[in-house]
């Protein structure tokens, strides 16, 4: 059923079948297939929203090809060092989570001022528990000491990591070396805190689905729950979830900030910032100084959210700072429309008349808004969309990038990354226009975008998520194994992928992210062999390679880049 | 067209309520397969060779249709001893499909939330 090609309509497909058409005819008549049409795409030329060709957008290596080996590969010259894997020490009786997912690298200089590229704190997330891998029991009824093995295992990690004299990245013991996980305590902040639609909670415990995130101007990590819901349900005969005991789902499924510096940071659950299944969060500032915020709710047929805050960024001000992502306006994108829509109670009549079938309301008040986020961007008129997954924002033109990555739903199985931009390039403003950037499938290599990251010339880099049953497989064979990804973003080439890396078998590369000079380039490799059927039948051996040795999810250090000016920046603020 | 009114069911006083699209079976099954993927990994394969003829068949002549998932559901439930019937399943093997495909079913009741 997976691979059939089907042709029901849907309020995205419409609106991508459209744009593409506009496209081709501004190309010069040349109609261009749609993302939804599983062979003979053409690729969607993008020059429509981007400046004049820039110096730089040539990838820095030779292409690898698609491979199906247990290996990372990596294109000539360059090279990886393996920080940390899941169960390495980061400290006395700590260690290293499951699943790494997002990383970003914090100069060990950077409360001073600085920008070192050989010396930092590197926060990782740990998405979520493989239990055959770590506590070997498939039968799915866990024992406590089975469960605690998981949630020890998910959220995030803090690691020092150093560039040696010899070119060569290690970790390092230090006293900010910490793991948050699935038993930390955290706070919940912002309107929803303490209301009816968490159970009046403020302090809840730990932190799960840690997917992607991003970093704020004001030196913090924002980790991102996503698949919060696997959780509850029992994990016995008859059961699908993790089944965890006393496991409160409207305590997750948000943005959670953390200072990566501060060991006794409580970290913060950002309700102004909506409850969904959040990708990651891209961040830049107005004019003025408000944060501006783009998320993606990681769901079939969900919507990309906008969050504007009230207070103004204040260089060095560190306690006003962590108070910008408590107080705000969420919208939600119409991308029929051009238009965001503010998912916001006072002034949105339909929200306070939305009932449910059995006539209760669907919202009392902007708690309620802000917790059923996904609702109430349906029920105001945004647009699902196929998977929202990372959004970045290009550093020099300031245009939105949002990588969708498939919807079975109708036929877009290899997904495309879009490109949004603000009305006269304003991030607050109310309304913006969007074309497609690229089209995932065999004539452009590439199916399933996911992360994404920038450098400073412009050029996008992008990692996909082919579910681990079909990598290599059918219509996914042409990409073998998950793979990193170049793009020029202007020029001649823009658009075109060109491959930089392939992962081992079954993993998901995840969370790219550079050293301030772009000599080195942070990597997890998320699940490899996760589809192993036993400890007997391990379908990856990574990174042991041993043909025994079950797999481990790690974080590594790229180099061979040859970097930039340290002084040019890759974020949008 | 957009998420509007159209998305949703319609609430008592005719004003709009949530809701997401409607939602397709192989959107479904794609939907099932990641959520066991990441919580029984092990069992994904066998998940998918299993339930992946049944949903082909109840879509294509089982008429198998839903506004939600939840409706869906009742569908696959309402169609599900016609095509064990079919497939020629008794006893233990009848009982060991509805017990797998009563797991989806479960998930897939409350899987647009």
């Amino acid at each position: 059923m997976a691979d059939s090609n089907r042709s029901e309509s849907s309020p995205w497909r419409d609106l991508v079948r459209c744009r593409i058409s506009r496209r081709g005819l501004l190309a010069g008549g040349a109609a261009a297939a749609g993302a939804f049409l599983p062979l003979g795409l053409r690729r969607v030329e993008a020059a429509e929203l981007t400046a004049p060709p820039q110096e730089g957008t040539r990838p820095p290596f030779t292409p690898i090809r698609p491979t199906t080996e247990d290996r990372l590969v990596l294109p000539q010259g360059y090279r990886y060092d393996l920080l940390r894997a899941y169960g390495d020490p980061i400290g006395p009786g700590i260690e290293f989570g499951y699943n790494a997912d997002f990383t970003a690298f914090f100069p060990i200089d950077l409360p001073a001022g600085g920008r070192s590229s050989t010396d930092g704190l590197l926060w990782v997330n740990h998405e979520y528990p493989n239990p055959l891998l770590m506590h070997g029991n498939r039968r799915g009824e866990k024992t406590p000491e089975e469960e605690e093995i998981e949630r020890r295992g998910v959220g995030g990690s803090v690691i020092r990591v150093r560039r040696g004299s010899d070119g060569r990245w290690s970790y390092l013991d230090d006293p900010r070396n910490r793991r948050m996980d699935g038993r930390t305590r955290c706070i919940l902040t912002g309107p929803a805190a303490g209301s009816e639609g968490v159970r009046g909670a403020v302090e809840v415990v730990g932190s799960v689905g840690n997917c992607s995130g991003g970093m704020t101007p004001w030196g913090t990590v924002l980790s991102c729950e996503e698949n919060f819901q696997d959780y509850l349900p029992p994990a016995g005969p008859g059961g699908w979830g993790y089944g965890w005991r006393d496991y409160v789902e409207e305590h997750h499924g948000w943005v959670v900030e953390v200072d990566p510096f501060d060991p006794d940071f409580v970290p913060r659950k950002r309700t102004a910032l909506g409850r969904f299944r959040h990708e990651n969060v891209a961040i830049r500032l107005t004019p003025d100084g408000r944060v501006v915020a783009y998320q993606g709710d990681d769901k079939r047929n969900s919507c990309v959210y906008r969050f504007v805050s009230h207070g103004r960024y204040v260089p060095g001000d560190r306690e006003a700072n962590l108070r910008l992502l408590d107080s705000g306006t969420l919208y939600a994108a119409d991308f029929g429309e051009g238009r965001w829509v503010a998912l916001d109670y006072a002034s949105q009549p339909r929200l306070r008349s939305a009932r449910r079938p059995d006539g209760s309301f669907l919202f009392r008040n902007q708690a309620d808004v802000l917790v059923e986020a996904r609702e109430a961007a349906l029920t105001l008129g945004a647009t699902p969309v196929d998977r929202p997954e990372d959004i970045e924002i290009h550093p020099r033109t300031g245009d939105v990038y949002i990588a969708l990555t498939n919807n079975t739903d109708h036929g877009n199985f290899h997904g495309q990354i879009i490109r949004l931009r603000e009305r006269d390039n304003v991030p607050d403003a109310a309304t913006f226009d969007w074309d497609i950037f690229a089209v995932g499938g065999p004539q452009s290599g590439f199916s399933s975008p996911d992360n994404l990251v920038f450098d400073p010339h412009g050029n996008l880099w992008m990692v996909t998520d082919i579910t681990s049953n079909r990598i290599g497989r059918g219509i996914h064979a042409f990409q073998g194994n998950n793979a990193m990804f170049f793009f020029a973003t202007e020029g001649p080439d823009a658009g075109k992928a060109v491959q930089f890396a392939s992962g081992p078998v079954e993993c998901e590369l995840t969370g790219p992210w550079w050293t301030p000079d772009g000599t080195t380039l942070f990597l997890s490799v998320q699940h490899p062999g996760e589809e192993s059927r036993s400890l007997d039948a391990l379908t990856s051996h990574w990174p042991a390679n041993d043909g025994r040795s079950v797999p481990l999810p790690a974080v590594v250090a790229i180099t061979g880049f040859p970097g930039w000016d340290p002084r040019l920046s890759y974020h949008a603020w | 067209m957009r998420g509007d009114g159209a998305t949703g069911g319609g609430g008592a006083d005719g004003a709009p309520t949530g809701g997401s699209p409607r939602p397709t079976l192989p959107g479904l099954l794609d939907d099932w397969l990641r959520t066991v993927t990441r919580t029984r990994p092990w069992t994904a394969a066998e998940e998918e060779d299993r339930l992946t003829p049944f949903l082909r068949w109840a879509e294509a002549e089982g008429g198998v249709e839903g506004t939600d998932a939840a409706a869906l559901a009742r569908g696959l439930e309402a169609a599900l001893p016609a095509w064990i019937a079919r497939m020629g399943m008794e006893g233990p093997e009848a009982e060991a499909f509805q017990g797998a495909v009563g797991t989806f079913l479960r998930w897939a009741e409350g899987a647009e939330r």
